[in-house]
């Protein structure tokens, strides 16, 4: 099944519109997840940092979007939140080099590999794609599950919302039937600038009295 | 025995400043409440023994109870932070050290000429149009202050410090025969202490013929202090808009203007550079650290008024004793007036048993008449 690549900026709001999903909603949530991982200091456990922004991510979709009626759920160990209607779910990952591309032949994956909740939910995208039809919702089909993969790459954080459809054995996704590019986040600078204007530094001049 | 000229004013001075009241006091020397009021309105005097008994309790030298009276600053005069959250007894704690700075002061300026006061009276102005009038009236510009304290006394206000143990009290400000005095609570972090002295400053220019006090007055000065130390302009010459602010990031920008990183996250949020949500993240990670402690914290500011009129005495033989002894004070008292210079941890943070001389090999410039 050949990936729909969506980039243009018209394109990606009108199906984010569509997934009832802003693009600012999704690139907050990057947001606080690098604020978090930023957070962390060489004192905490090493593999702390990605813990860290992942889950903060996750925390913020929700707390964005569970006031718009979105839910929180949890398949398995692996965290959505739920579109009202129960059709379209969101999961987030960090992703591979490819995160982001947009050549044909590369097809980007999870950066690490995932387990059975993911295997599940991505069983169930290769059923019905069709979460937009809101009738499908009162005959009990299946969740569409997205993948909100991140990838540092320089300078920038790379996102995209995406739809898997399958996956290899070692459980890395190995096919999308759509991707949507989102806006890369930069990332503020390690070291902040230092004034280099002078300071004011003040002399007071006593004198004492003549006795 | 009656004492040689017995002054009830003093009393009631050196009670209010170890923050006891009448009844505390008379429990303490066993005698009634109604003998301590008759002393202390005038109505009658303690004996020799009594008064001793007394001065011993209270930790003042005899000779003090004797001095002439000296103005007290009142309730109304001073501009205090936090006044609800004070009992009576830290706050008359507080106003008769102000008493005993004015006799110290006062002892200074007879010694001394000291910067004549430089404090424009700026009302009906918003606090950031203020802050950036009175860094235009003294030509300082957008420039990052260094010592703020040698900043303020340059401009003729006097500084002296307060080691109130009750954390409840920052700082409080007035004028006195129209000389502006600040007192700062030691007991804070250096960077809180330099906020507070901004906020004091901002008291004196905005509220300077008094008014009511609350909220909207504190809040003001509080603008005004955070628009001193960090002007929109230089701070937006540094910052930029943030996209995943951390409390690293604060603790380096801080750095820049000397203050706390809930005062630079706070004014990057006012300027525009942190959206409502980082700026309440960031109050989570600071409150996190710890909101009494201060990552990576700065040096703590003290007096050059304070330490180049010690050096100049101790040149000239005289002792800070010999100052205490005039003023009928024990030295302690003195001490926790001028930030423990001389005997305590300096701007460097070791201990330095003479401070003074310190002063003396640093250089520090102290223009003589004489000289």
């Amino acid at each position: 099944m050949p990936q729909e690549l969506l980039t243009d900026p018209v394109d990606v709001h009108a199906r984010l519109y569509e997934l009832q999903v802003s693009e600012e909603c999704l690139t907050d949530a990057i947001s606080a997840g690098l604020a978090a991982k930023a957070s962390c200091t060489d004192n905490h456990p090493a593999n702390f940092h990605g813990l860290a922004m992942w889950a903060e991510i996750v925390r913020r979709l929700r707390d964005t979007l569970l006031p718009q009626g979105w839910t929180s759920a949890d398949c398995k160990g692996l965290p959505l939140v739920v579109r009202g209607d129960g059709l379209v779910a969101i999961a987030v990952a960090s992703g591979n080099e490819g995160t982001g591309s947009l050549e044909d032949s590369v097809i980007p994956s999870t950066r690490h590999p995932k387990g059975v909740a993911t295997m599940k939910v991505v069983g169930h995208n290769q059923l019905l794609p069709f979460e937009h039809i809101p009738e499908l919702a009162q005959n009990g089909a299946p969740t569409s599950t997205w993948l909100l993969l991140h990838h540092r790459k320089g300078d920038e954080m790379i996102c995209e919302l995406s739809h898997p459809v399958s996956m290899d054995s070692s459980g890395y996704v190995d096919e999308w039937d759509e991707r949507i590019i989102l806006t890369a986040t930069p990332l503020d600078p390690a070291r902040m600038p230092v004034l280099d204007a002078p300071r004011v530094e003040s002399e007071v001049v006593i004198r004492r009295r003549e006795a | 025995m009656k004492p040689e000229s017995f002054n009830p004013d003093r009393l009631v001075l050196a009670r209010r400043r170890r923050g006891m009241t009448k009844v505390d006091l008379a429990k303490l020397v066993k005698l009634t409440t109604r003998s301590l009021y008759d002393f202390e309105s005038g109505k009658a005097e303690p004996s020799q023994e009594t008064l001793d008994l007394i001065a011993e309790t209270l930790k003042f030298p005899t000779p003090f109870f004797q001095r002439t009276s000296v103005p007290t600053p009142t309730v109304q005069a001073a501009s205090f932070r936090s006044l609800k959250s004070m009992t009576a007894g830290q706050r008359d704690a507080a106003l008769a050290a102000g008493a005993l700075a004015f006799e110290l002061s006062q002892w200074i300026d007879g010694e001394f000429e000291l910067p004549v006061p430089d404090v424009p009276s700026i009302r009906e102005q918003e606090p950031d149009a203020a802050a950036m009038m009175v860094r235009t009236h003294w030509k300082i510009g957008e420039l990052a202050i260094g010592n703020l304290i040698h900043l303020l006394e340059s401009k003729g206000i006097r500084i002296y410090s307060l080691t109130e143990e009750g954390k409840s009290l920052d700082a409080f400000s007035l004028w006195h025969k129209n000389v502006p005095f600040v007192f700062l609570n030691t007991n804070k972090t250096a960077e809180h202490s330099r906020m507070d002295a901004a906020h004091e400053l901002g008291h004196l220019v905005l509220h300077r013929h008094g008014g009511p006090q609350g909220r909207d007055v504190e809040k003001d000065a509080q603008a005004f202090a955070s628009a001193f130390l960090m002007p929109s302009g230089s701070v937006l010459s540094v910052a930029k808009r943030f996209n995943a602010p951390s409390l690293q990031h604060l603790v380096q920008l801080k750095k820049n203007w000397g203050v706390s990183v809930a005062a630079m996250n706070y004014r990057l949020h006012a300027l525009g550079l942190l959206t409502e949500w980082q700026y309440r993240m960031l109050c989570i990670e600071i409150a996190k650290y710890g909101r009494t402690r201060e990552p990576e914290g700065m040096p703590r500011e003290s007096s050059q008024v304070l330490s180049k009129v010690l050096t100049s005495l101790r040149e000239s033989g005289v002792s800070k004793a010999d100052v205490a002894r005039q003023l009928g004070l024990y030295t302690e008292d003195v001490d926790a007036l001028i930030f423990g210079l001389g005997i305590s941890p300096t701007a460097e943070g070791r201990t330095r048993p003479d401070a003074a001389a310190d002063g003396r090999r640093r250089g520090l410039r102290l223009a003589s008449r004489n000289s």
